[in-house]
């Protein structure tokens, strides 16, 4: 390993344990690192400013701020209220209904809002009374919401699959965003099957609601505008109308007029929080994009990059020895590393392996996101866990054991998704045409 | 007299980065419409969009250090009280601001400098690439400044908690 490498590495971790910010943590490490590799101190500082600033200068990016205003203005108005209604209709038949009901409303929300914390909130504090209600195991069903909080992410439209498009070199987001909903739906599919075996056994109430053609069309009527979010921003890449980028804005758009004009519920005081949030949600992760930029374009030019290539190839050049190996490190550092800083530490470093041996970038990237959706709602660190058991009332302890099987069908999903690429890369090259 | 600085600097930053949103937003809206309904694609909107990104994420940096929003692991912090807690938020704020003043403030001051002596434009809009990077240095010194708001007085600062903001949002959904 070169010093640069070392530095890099080591300066990361020691900031990290320390309690410094991730950004912080990978831009100090790479300035030091710079220093052995820059002729003059003042080059390695200019650099490093000017790094972060070019690395925010693509037009794929802009699409991130815009996607988490219209996430933002989602979170109000009662638009949570009336997904969960939707999915009420969706999977109310199911046994282990109320449980079925909080996997799908995550799914949809999740997709819409691009938070899995603002997710599990929602859906927990509006199921979990119900829940009660009816009797059902609390902690069967927080296990559930921490658990499906995740899948919205990987459903389109996903910051992280953008963050992703441009940290792996410009994979395109259109074609991303359409492989990301079978793995996206197999996740929540993986919950749900497992909720009904639980409710087979007798776990959970296996009383059922129905919905008549009226109530259920009402209902769709209701959530329809939410809905459509959705189908503009999906449609309109798909049909090739408008980019990704694009997109954004005009759901951006659609949701201040859905709140302003529609709704009513959005007052320019709220409008003005949601902005302010929005903005620091953005510079949080873009901050980190900008120093992880300039971390991979580091490792990149001192052959660091080869270097471990080289030696992960050395252990194995089976890709599905390899893919079995990525994966089981994803889930274990996935435990502790966020979406963003997972996505922005490990894609430059294993990418160029996956796609030695000839695995499909988009392919990759839905494996890594996957691995990662599962990796925040594990303990020990994950803000949904803690949001899910607060909001059900249930103590971490108790919620932590229903979680494991859960987990163990996620993962049995994410194996499906891994070494099955047509789940990935089927959809898009029906919609699209393309795959890459 | 540092806390009246703090809310003026903190006002200053909101605006400036509703602004930058807010023409942003509209501008990409404006790339959809001038080429669907004008027929008359726009040039500007795709550069502009992205030098309003730049500006929103630096000066967004600095404000999230205000609101101390940065993403940390604290597993160190949560152990601690009193004084020992204190000198650590102290010792991560020392660490923030070497960065800041380092790499934000004389990096970037230095690469604004050397972008107006060789005069370097932007490719669509022609503006000094120095205005660009101008962002760099001035979130610099206002999360420098932050830092120092946290040596001087540790027990007024807060980190932000995503997991409370999550349930006090719904609390008040709720009750709407």
């Amino acid at each position: 390993m070169s010093t640069a490498l070392w530095i890099l590495t080591i300066v990361f971790i020691g900031l990290l344990m320390f309690g410094v910010p991730v950004s912080f943590c990978i831009g100090i490490g790479t300035l030091l690192a710079l220093f052995t590799v820059t002729p003059t101190v003042d080059a390695a500082l200019i650099v490093s400013a000017q790094r972060i600033a070019s690395s925010l200068d693509s037009f794929t990016l802009v699409a991130i701020p815009l996607f988490i205003l219209a996430g933002s203005i989602m979170n109000t108005g009662g638009i949570a209220a009336r997904l969960i209604d939707l999915a009420k209709v969706l999977v109310g038949w199911m046994p282990g209904s109320l449980a079925q009901i909080t996997v799908v409303a995550n799914a949809l929300f999740g997709a819409i809002s691009g938070s899995a914390v603002a997710s599990a909130a929602a859906v927990g504090s509006v199921m979990s009374p119900l829940q009660r209600k009816a009797g059902y195991n609390m902690p069967i069903c927080a296990a559930a919401n921490v658990a499906a909080s995740p899948c919205g992410l990987l459903i389109p439209p996903s910051g992280a699959l953008i963050v992703y498009s441009l940290i792996s070199g410009g994979t395109p987001v259109d074609v991303l965003f359409v492989a990301g909903y079978i793995p996206g739906i197999l996740m929540a599919l993986s919950v749900m099957i497992w909720l009904w075996i639980v409710a087979m056994r007798g776990d959970l109430p296996r009383e059922v609601h129905r919905y008549s053609m009226g109530e259920s069309m009402t209902i769709f009527l209701r959530a329809l505008p939410a809905l459509a979010m959705i189908v503009i921003v999906m449609g309109g890449i798909v049909a090739g109308i408008f980019t990704a980028t694009e997109a954004a804005g005009v759901a951006a758009f659609y949701t201040f007029v859905l709140g302003k004009f529609f709704y009513r519920s959005l007052s320019w005081q709220t409008l003005a929080r949601s902005i302010l949030d929005a903005s620091v949600g953005t510079a949080v992760v873009m901050l980190m994009v900008g120093v992880s930029m300039t971390m991979s374009w580091l490792l990149a030019s001192t052959g660091s990059v080869q270097a471990i290539a080289n030696a992960i190839i050395a252990i194995s050049d089976n890709p599905y020895t390899l893919l079995l190996m990525f994966n089981v490190l994803m889930l274990l550092l996935g435990t502790f590393l966020d979406i963003t800083p997972g996505l922005l530490i490990f894609t430059p470093i294993f990418l160029p392996v996956a796609v030695k041996l000839g695995i499909s970038p988009v392919h990759f990237g839905i494996i890594i996101v996957f691995n990662l959706c599962i990796g925040i709602a594990t303990p020990p660190v994950g803000s949904t866990l803690f949001v899910a058991a607060r909001v059900s009332r249930v103590s971490l302890t108790e919620l932590t054991r229903p979680l494991l099987p859960m987990f163990a069908f996620e993962i049995a999903a994410l194996m499906l998704v891994t070494y099955i690429p047509a789940l990935s890369l089927w959809l898009p090259e029906v919609l699209l045409g393309k795959v890459s | 007299m540092l806390f009246t600085i703090k809310a003026a600097l903190d006002r200053v930053l909101q605006a400036a980065l509703i602004v930058c949103f807010s023409t942003l937003s509209l501008c990409v809206l404006w790339q959809v419409i001038s080429r669907y309904l004008l027929n008359d694609p726009s040039t500007f909107t795709e550069e502009y969009s992205r030098f309003a990104v730049i500006w929103l994420s630096l000066l967004g940096t600095a404000y999230a250090c205000g609101r101390i929003e940065h993403m940390a692991y604290t597993m160190l912090e949560e152990k601690l009280t009193g004084a020992a807690l204190h000198a650590h938020m102290r010792a991560v704020a020392v660490i923030v601001l070497a960065f800041a003043l380092a790499v934000l403030i004389y990096g970037g001051g230095k690469l604004v400098l050397r972008a107006f002596e060789v005069e370097q434009l932007s490719a669509t809009l022609e503006v000094p690439m120095g205005y660009v990077y101008l962002c760099i240095p001035i979130a610099g010194v206002a999360a420098a400044f932050y830092q120092i708001v946290i040596i001087v007085a540790p027990g007024h600062a807060r980190p932000a908690d995503e997991v409370e903001q999550a349930i006090e949002h719904v609390e008040k959904e709720l009750q709407s």
